[in-house]
C-alpha cells in the first residue's frame, strides 16, 4: 500500500525507483521528469522518504568524510590551495577546526568570532550595477582571509594589502588569502601590481599566475580552461594538475596570452578583448569614495535628463591614449591649465544629473592611477574638450547647461591623483547638469 | 539593526559565549554539513548554506538549552534552512520537491536520527572493507563532479568508467549498510 499516511511496506519497485532517483541526484543528472517522479513518491510515502534519506546519507558521508573514517581523511574540497592542507596530522585537528570555521563563515562573522583576522583587501570601487551576495557590501568593506566574495553583476575593484589593484567583473567569485594571493574561482579580473606587491599570485583551477611586476588579465569559468593575458611587464603562469601541483610554466610578456586546459597543456590564446574591456569600462581608476559609482555602461546621452543619477556622481571613462597635436588650455583664471602636445592623456567624465528629483548632494573622492593634468569644470572647457576626449557614441552638450556653479567644488588634491568633489543640488532645473572632465596623464 | 551590528553587540557582551559557541560549532560542523548534503545533494549548495546556518545558529544561540545536544539542535535548524532552499530553488534547480515531499522528509529525518547514527557507524565499517584503490577514488572524486574528468585523464582511465565506478561504490556501500542492519540482501 502506498498511502499518504506512510506505509511500512512500499512496493519493491518504488523502493528501487527511489534509490535510482537518489543516485541521479547524487550524480547531478536528475531530469525534470525524474524530479517530478521523485516528488510524487516522497510526498506519498514516508517509508520511501526513509529510503531516500538513507541513500543520500551515504552521499553526504562520502562528500563530507569524517577524519576518523578509514582512508577518507582529506577533508578539504577547495581549489588547489588544498595542497597546503593535505594529509593534515591529527595533532593539529583543533587548529584545523578553527581554520575551517574561518573558511566556512567568511568575512564578518568569522572576524567577530575569531577576534577579527586582519583584512587582506579592501573594496575600492563599485560600478553602479554591482551586485554582491552580501548584505552590507560597499566601498570600504574589508575583506578577510579566505572570505568568498560572490559578485553577481557589475565591477568591483579591490586593493590588496600589498597594494595590488584588482578589478573583478561579475559574475565572479573570488577569495583573497593573506599571502598576496587571490583565488579566482570563476570570473574575469584585471590585476595591476605595483613594485611592493610583486609576486602577487592569482590561482585558478587550472593555473597559478605569478606576477613579476606587471598588469595582467585572467579569465576562468568553473570546469573550463583558464586564459591569461599580460598587458605590461611579465608573469610566470604555471599549469596545474588536478591536485594543484605545478606541471609546466609559461613566461608571458606584454602582449602575450595563453590558455591553460584541464590536461595542464598550455596553448596560445587571445585576450586582447578582455583587457580592452577593463580599459574601456574601468579605465585607470584606483578608488572611489563617498557618493561615486563607475558607469555600468557607456551612456548614449549625458545631456540633461539623458542619464539621471540620484544621489551619486557617475564616473564615465572616456578616450585613452589621446595625444594632442597642439597645446590646449583648459579652465579659466587661477585654475587654467595647459594640456601639453605630444603626451598621451586619458579622460573621465564625472556626471551628476538628479533631473528634478529630490536627491542628496553628493560628495566624495576619485583616485586615478595617473596624475591629473587638468580639470575641465566650466561649460566652455567641457565643450572644447568634447571633441578630442569625448566618446563618439555619447551625446554631449547641446542646449544643456553644464559645468559647475558657485557652491559646487571639484579640485585635485595635493598629490595630484585625487579629485575631491562636493556638489550642490540645482533645484528645479531641467536643463542643467553638473559635469567635470578629468584629464590624466597615462601612468608610466 | 543590521545582522553585523547584532553580532557585534553580542561579541562585546559575551566573549565566553563566543568561545563556547565556537567549540560547540566546531564539534557539530560535520553533522550539520552532512544534514545539508543529505537534503540538497549538492556540495556547493550545502557549503553555501552551512555559512548561513552558522550565522543563524549564532543569532539564536541564546535559545539553545545547554542540557540538549548542540548537534541535534543545530542539525534541526540546518534542516529547516535546507527545506527553505529546496522550496526556493524550485525555479532554477533540477531537484524540485513539493511542500509535502519536503515536509515528509523532515518528519522522517527528525524521527530517525538515532537510526542515522547507527547507519553511519555501519558505513564506516563498510568503508574500511573497501580496497585501497576504491577509497582513493572516493577521496579524489566524490562530490566533485568537475574533477572526475581530470582525475580520469590523469589515471589514464575513461571518464565514463570512473563515473560508473563511483556510482557502483556508492550503491555498494548503501547495500552494505542495509545488509549489516539486516534490512536487505546484498545486491553488490
Amino acid at each position: 500500500m502506498n498511502g499518504s499516511s506512510g506505509s511500512l511496506a512500499p512496493r519493491p519497485e518504488d523502493v528501487r525507483r527511489v534509490e535510482s532517483l537518489a543516485e541521479a541526484v547524487c550524480e547531478g543528472r536528475l531530469s525534470a521528469d525524474a524530479a517530478a517522479d521523485l516528488d510524487r513518491l516522497l510526498a506519498g510515502d514516508l517509508t520511501l522518504c526513509q529510503v531516500y534519506l538513507n541513500y543520500m546519507q551515504v552521499f553526504a558521508a562520502l562528500t563530507a568524510p569524517d577524519e576518523s573514517v578509514a582512508g577518507l581523511s582529506e577533508t578539504d574540497r577547495g581549489l588547489p590551495l588544498r595542497r597546503a592542507t593535505r594529509r593534515l596530522p591529527r595533532v593539529v585537528a583543533f587548529a584545523a577546526a578553527a581554520c575551517g570555521l574561518v573558511a566556512i563563515f567568511g568575512g564578518s562573522f568569522a572576524a567577530i568570532l575569531l577576534r577579527k583576522p586582519p583584512a587582506v583587501a579592501t573594496v575600492q570601487a563599485l560600478s553602479e550595477d554591482a551586485e554582491v551576495r552580501s548584505s552590507d557590501f560597499g566601498i570600504g568593506t574589508l575583506v578577510r582571509p579566505d572570505e568568498r566574495v560572490r559578485i553577481e553583476a557589475g565591477v568591483v575593484t579591490f586593493r590588496g594589502e600589498a597594494g595590488t589593484t584588482v578589478d573583478v567583473r561579475g559574475p565572479a567569485t573570488v577569495s583573497w588569502s593573506g599571502d598576496n594571493r587571490l583565488k579566482l574561482i570563476t570570473g574575469r579580473l584585471r590585476a595591476v601590481v605595483p613594485p611592493p606587491a610583486v609576486g602577487f599570485t592569482v590561482l585558478t583551477e587550472r593555473a597559478e599566475v605569478v606576477d613579476l611586476g606587471t598588469e595582467f588579465v585572467v579569465e576562468h569559468r568553473l570546469e573550463e580552461d583558464t586564459r591569461v593575458g599580460v598587458r605590461s611587464g611579465r608573469v610566470d603562469a604555471y599549469a596545474l594538475d588536478t591536485s594543484g601541483y605545478r606541471l609546466r610554466v609559461a613566461s608571458l610578456v606584454a602582449g602575450q596570452s595563453a590558455v591553460f586546459d584541464r590536461a595542464a597543456e598550455i596553448y596560445d590564446a587571445e585576450t586582447a578583448e578582455l583587457g580592452d574591456w577593463f580599459d574601456r569600462r574601468v579605465g585607470r581608476l584606483r578608488s572611489l569614495s563617498g557618493a561615486a559609482r563607475l558607469a555600468a555602461e557607456t551612456p548614449e546621452d549625458v545631456t540633461a535628463g539623458g542619464t539621471v543619477t540620484r544621489s551619486h556622481v557617475l564616473v564615465i571613462p572616456e578616450r585613452r591614449g589621446v595625444v594632442l597635436d597642439r597645446p590646449l588650455v583648459v579652465g579659466a583664471g587661477d585654475r587654467a591649465r595647459t594640456l601639453p602636445a605630444g603626451t598621451p592623456l586619458r579622460s573621465y567624465l564625472v556626471h551628476f544629473d538628479p533631473h528634478l528629483v529630490n536627491a542628496r548632494a553628493p560628495k566624495g573622492t576619485l583616485r586615478f592611477a595617473g596624475p591629473i593634468a587638468a580639470v575641465a569644470a566650466d561649460a566652455s572647457s567641457l565643450d572644447a574638450t568634447d571633441e578630442p576626449f569625448g566618446l563618439s557614441e555619447t551625446a554631449y552638450g547641446g542646449s544643456t547647461e553644464r559645468g559647475l556653479e558657485d557652491g559646487d567644488d571639484a579640485t585635485a588634491t595635493a598629490d595630484g591623483r585625487v579629485l575631491k568633489f562636493n556638489l550642490e543640488i540645482d533645484l528645479g532645473s531641467h536643463v542643467r547638469v553638473d559635469q567635470v572632465r578629468v584629464l590624466t596623464f597615462e601612468e608610466t | 539593526m543590521t545582522r553585523g551590528q547584532f553580532l557585534t553587540d553580542r561579541h562585546e557582551r559575551a566573549p565566553r559565549e563566543q568561545a563556547r559557541f565556537i567549540e560547540l560549532f566546531a564539534g557539530a560542523r560535520l553533522a550539520i554539513r552532512r544534514t545539508l548534503l543529505t537534503y540538497l545533494g549538492h556540495a556547493e549548495d550545502a557549503d553555501d548554506l552551512l555559512q548561513e546556518t552558522g550565522v543563524v545558529l549564532w543569532e539564536r544561540f541564546e535559545e539553545f538549552e545547554q542540557s540538549r545536544s548542540f548537534a541535534s539542535w543545530a542539525c534541526g535548524i540546518a534542516a529547516n534552512k535546507a527545506r527553505m532552499l529546496l522550496r526556493d530553488r524550485r525555479r532554477h534547480r533540477t531537484l524540485q520537491l513539493s511542500e509535502r515531499a519536503v515536509a515528509n522528509l523532515a518528519k522522517v529525518h527528525a524521527a530517525a536520527s538515532e537510526l542515522h547514527e547507527l547507519r553511519l557507524e555501519k558505513l564506516e565499517e563498510c568503508l574500511g572493507s573497501l580496497p585501497d584503490r576504491d577509497r582513493g577514488l572516493l577521496r579524489a572524486c566524490h562530490g566533485r563532479h568537475g574533477q572526475i574528468a581530470d582525475w580520469a585523464r590523469a589515471q589514464g582511465r575513461p571518464e565514463g568508467t570512473v563515473r560508473s565506478r563511483l556510482t557502483r561504490l556508492r550503491r555498494k556501500l548503501y547495500d552494505c549498510v542495509n545488509r549489516k542492519l539486516g534490512l536487505t540482501e546484498d545486491r553488490s
